[in-house]
């Protein structure tokens, strides 16, 4: 029989939606740990901090909403929300500022409409990769891109694989066994196939049969530079192809700790999707290594081969927003052999696009030294990260393979890739 | 995976029972919300700096003092033996993780952020204590347009005791006059001999020890400091600026990091929103996500009002967040005075028994359920100056407590 271990006072939010989000900038005591622990504040005197960005001016806001430029140089890494004692919902709060500035303001210029449309560039992109990936690697040609679409010339951008991981699903073959839906976002689908590849075969070792039921972008992107009309159009499109997954009581799996937030969360709090269909994907997507450490670790134990390879493991901004813990770690500690270091790092500083823009991209190097020295003291052989972005910046940055951990599972398992 | 114990909030006392537990051999999730407040705690170890009956009056040997304090106190509930081994596990653990704490079994007066003496138990190796500077000349070094360290005010309060000072400017080797930022830039410095060099002709002549503000690094703290005292040829002292302090944060960014690299796991932003027991006392805790957890163990170290792991009602009751457990309060928050007021808010808190173990409304005292630091009832940190010093021994002692009740029942 099961009891109660004591009463309950319900003093949290437990879902949040735009409304309760604003409505948390009352709990700020000014106390001044979110700026302390900001990393864009610490690098640049152009940033107020999250303090005084969020809900300080959240007050002036509620009154008249114009012009400002400070909630622009946020790089939504939610670091502020995390340390927060007081529950404000900072990073939210900066986030609808944002989107409320490019509606009602200067817009949304060219370049970050582009980089908000991945799954378009890589469909483009993707018809001619090798020339794509040629014409990206000459600087000319980056420096006009960065005097026509802002986007600077040394960011981080990644190769175009074109369809590849569709095409391989199409062909690949997999057992009998429980479905799972995976949700591969437009990154596994462009530009990731490797990351796509290796759960689908991690599943189909551990017995799932998996089912791809879409290849949308969840617009992260568009939802965090203001484009919330368009992102709104989108992810109803998004949630009606991935509802029925949700009504057979299937797991959505994501190997991208971004898209998988956004669908759990920021539907609600930036978009105002509270509907049932929203709340039954929600519930219903899961991050991958959560999945995995939640069902899989006997089972894991007792097939992972040694590896005697020295790991950096960055945990990447969003997985602050799932409050999860991080189960990465937890996951690779089950490899035998492997030296784990963690990140010392908050953040890698491209913040999603954030870095790619021209005007952010010094910050979001300033940010990204302080990960890249310790990459430099530990000399890893590889490193592991959950979110693509990141791991596209810090290879970029430091030249040594970045990978997803359900990747180096494969590896300890011993299995190879097409 | 298997979990023997969960621990709500990431007070200092929760780390202290979580470093313990883990070092005992147990596995460990720690749900957190928001930082602890060791980023308040700039001034060292306080474990008993005024008699709780006067806030005037200085005590000097703060464990002699524990006999005479109200049953109820926590450090009573412990015990005086008990808290001892607390302290003497703290010196050891602390000197292995972070820097020696001298501790002598009496309080010294620490300058704190507005230059007044305060009775500190445990003070860091280059905090500046009256001991060290008495009778010298001192030079403090100020930074221009920084906002957190009032130079004047300290020259002052140091005045009025008696001690010679003046005061020198020195350049911040970041744009952003921040604690974590100008913390962080000292790291981050290249050329620290350099630095120093610079700023050596500006100190005043016959300077006997310099008081920099306690921003002189994160990590590289030490170094910073032993190149200070090469380069400028006396002793360099720190003393804690306004929040948020730093000294607190790399105490925290101690035990934290001993803690990641040895397999516990932090939950952060996770919260308890349901909780039940569960077959064989087991406790079954579901974070606001929906997930599901179930330990042998929980300690409750969520902090008292200000880091939301007590919450006061419109009524001017207080009530324990995470939990519901039932709590002692002398008045309610509307009392005559504000004093009364302020004395009825820290001393506010969960009941507990000896143990540490808080009382079920329903039916008895919990077995596997313990309470530490600001959570607790019947102390005042405030007025008695003891915050880090109940954090210590709670924690501690919850651990101690939970290790009993793990081995009795691992051994069935």
């Amino acid at each position: 029989m099961e009891q109660q271990v004591g009463t309950v006072f319900e003093l949290r939010e437990t879902e949040r939606d735009r409304r309760t989000v604003l409505r948390s900038m009352d709990q700020c005591t000014k106390c001044g740990i979110c700026h302390a622990h900001c990393p864009v504040a610490a690098v640049t005197g152009e940033f107020p901090g999250p303090m005084y960005s969020g809900p300080q001016a959240q007050r002036f806001r509620v009154i008249k909403s114009g012009f400002e430029i400070s909630p622009m140089l946020c790089s939504g890494c939610g670091v502020c929300t995390s340390v927060c004692p007081n529950n404000v919902a900072i990073s939210d709060i900066i986030a609808l500022a944002k989107s409320e500035i490019m509606e009602k303001g200067r817009g949304v210029r060219l370049g970050q409409r582009l980089l908000n449309r991945p799954e378009l560039i890589g469909r483009l992109c993707g018809i001619f990769p090798r020339l794509t990936n040629n014409l990206l690697g000459i600087p000319v040609i980056r420096s006009i891109i960065e005097w026509l679409l802002d986007i600077h010339r040394e960011a981080p951008l990644p190769k175009v694989h074109g369809r590849q991981f569709k095409r391989w699903f199409i062909r690949h073959t997999q057992p009998e066994g429980p479905v799972v839906s995976y949700f591969t976002g437009c990154a596994i689908d462009n530009y990731d196939p490797d990351v796509g590849i290796a759960m689908v075969r991690l599943l189909n070792h551990l017995g799932y049969r998996v089912d791809v039921p879409t290849d949308l972008c969840c617009s992260l992107p568009m939802l965090s530079s203001g484009e919330t009309t368009p992102a709104r159009a989108r992810a109803r499109v998004l949630i009606d192809a991935l509802h029925s997954s949700a009504l057979e009581g299937r797991k959505i799996l994501s190997t991208s700790t971004s898209c998988s937030l956004t669908l759990r969360s920021k539907y609600a709090t930036c978009l105002d999707m509270t509907d049932v269909g929203c709340r039954d994907v929600a519930n219903a997507v899961v991050d991958a290594c959560e999945f995995l450490l939640d069902r899989h670790v006997r089972q894991l134990c007792e097939s992972l081969k040694p590896l005697p390879l020295r790991v950096l493991y960055h945990a990447p901004c969003q997985l602050r927003g799932h409050r999860m813990g991080t189960p990465a770690v937890e996951l690779l500690r089950l490899i035998p052999g492997i030296e784990l270091e963690l990140s010392q790092a908050d953040c890698c500083g491209i913040g999603g696009t954030y870095g790619y823009h021209k005007n952010n991209y010094d910050i979001a190097m300033s940010i990204g030294k302080m990960l890249v020295d310790q990459v430099r003291r530990f000399k890893p052989d590889v490193i592991v990260c959950d979110s693509e972005t990141c791991r596209w910046n810090i290879a970029a940055r430091t030249s040594i393979e970045s990978i997803h951990p359900v990747q180096l599972l494969m590896r300890a398992l011993g299995k190879k890739f097409d | 995976m298997k979990t023997d114990a969960i621990i709500i909030g990431s007070e200092f006392d929760g780390l202290i029972a979580a470093t313990r537990l883990d070092e005992c051999g147990y596995s460990i999730r720690m749900f957190s919300n928001g930082v602890g407040s060791l980023h308040y705690a700039p001034e060292g170890i306080h474990v008993l700096g005024y008699t709780s009956s006067c806030s005037e009056q200085i005590v000097t040997a703060p464990l002699a003092e524990i006999p005479h304090l109200d049953k109820s106190h926590p450090y009573q509930k412990i015990g005086v033996q008990q808290v001892k081994n607390a302290f003497n596990w703290y010196e050891n653990i602390i000197g292995e993780i972070h820097q020696r704490v001298a501790i002598n079994g009496s309080n010294k007066l620490a300058v704190s952020a507005a230059g007044l003496c305060i009775p500190v138990y445990g003070t860091f190796n280059h905090q500046a204590t009256m001991e060290k500077i008495s009778g010298k000349t001192v030079a403090i070094a100020r930074l221009r347009d920084y906002r957190n360290f009032p130079a004047d005010l300290i020259a002052v309060g140091l005045g009025n005791s008696g001690i010679n000072n003046s005061i020198f400017d020195i350049g911040a080797p970041s744009k952003i006059l921040e604690n974590t930022v100008i913390a962080k830039a000292f790291d981050a410095l290249d050329e620290l001999d350099g630095y120093f060099s610079a700023i050596k002709e500006s100190v005043p002549t016959q300077t006997e020890v310099i008081l920099f503000p306690a921003i002189m690094g994160m990590s590289r703290n030490r170094e910073v400091l032993a190149t200070a005292e090469r380069v400028l040829e006396v002793p360099c002292l720190e003393v804690p600026t306004l929040p948020p302090s730093v000294p607190g944060m790399r105490l925290e960014h101690a035990f934290t990091h001993r803690l990641q690299n040895s397999r516990t796991a932090f939950h952060i932003g996770a919260w308890p929103s349901q909780r039940w027991l569960a077959e064989g006392n087991r406790i079954v805790i579901c974070d606001d996500m929906g997930r599901r957890f179930e330990v042998s163990v929980v300690i409750v170290s969520s902090g008292g009002v200000l880091m939301g792991g007590l919450d006061v009602d419109s009524y001017g009751w207080v009530h324990e967040t995470a939990f519901g457990f039932h709590t002692f309060q002398s008045e309610p928050l509307r009392a005559a005075t504000v004093e009364q007021s302020l004395n009825a808010l820290h001393t506010a808190g969960v009941e507990t028994d000896n143990a540490l173990r808080p009382q079920r409304k329903e039916s008895g005292t919990c077995r596997n359920v313990f309470v530490t630091g600001r959570t607790l009832a019947h102390w005042n940190p405030a007025m008695e100056s003891s915050a880090e010093g109940v954090s210590i021994a709670t924690g501690w002692a919850a651990a101690e407590n939970a290790r009993g009740y793990l081995e009795t029942i691992n051994n069935g």
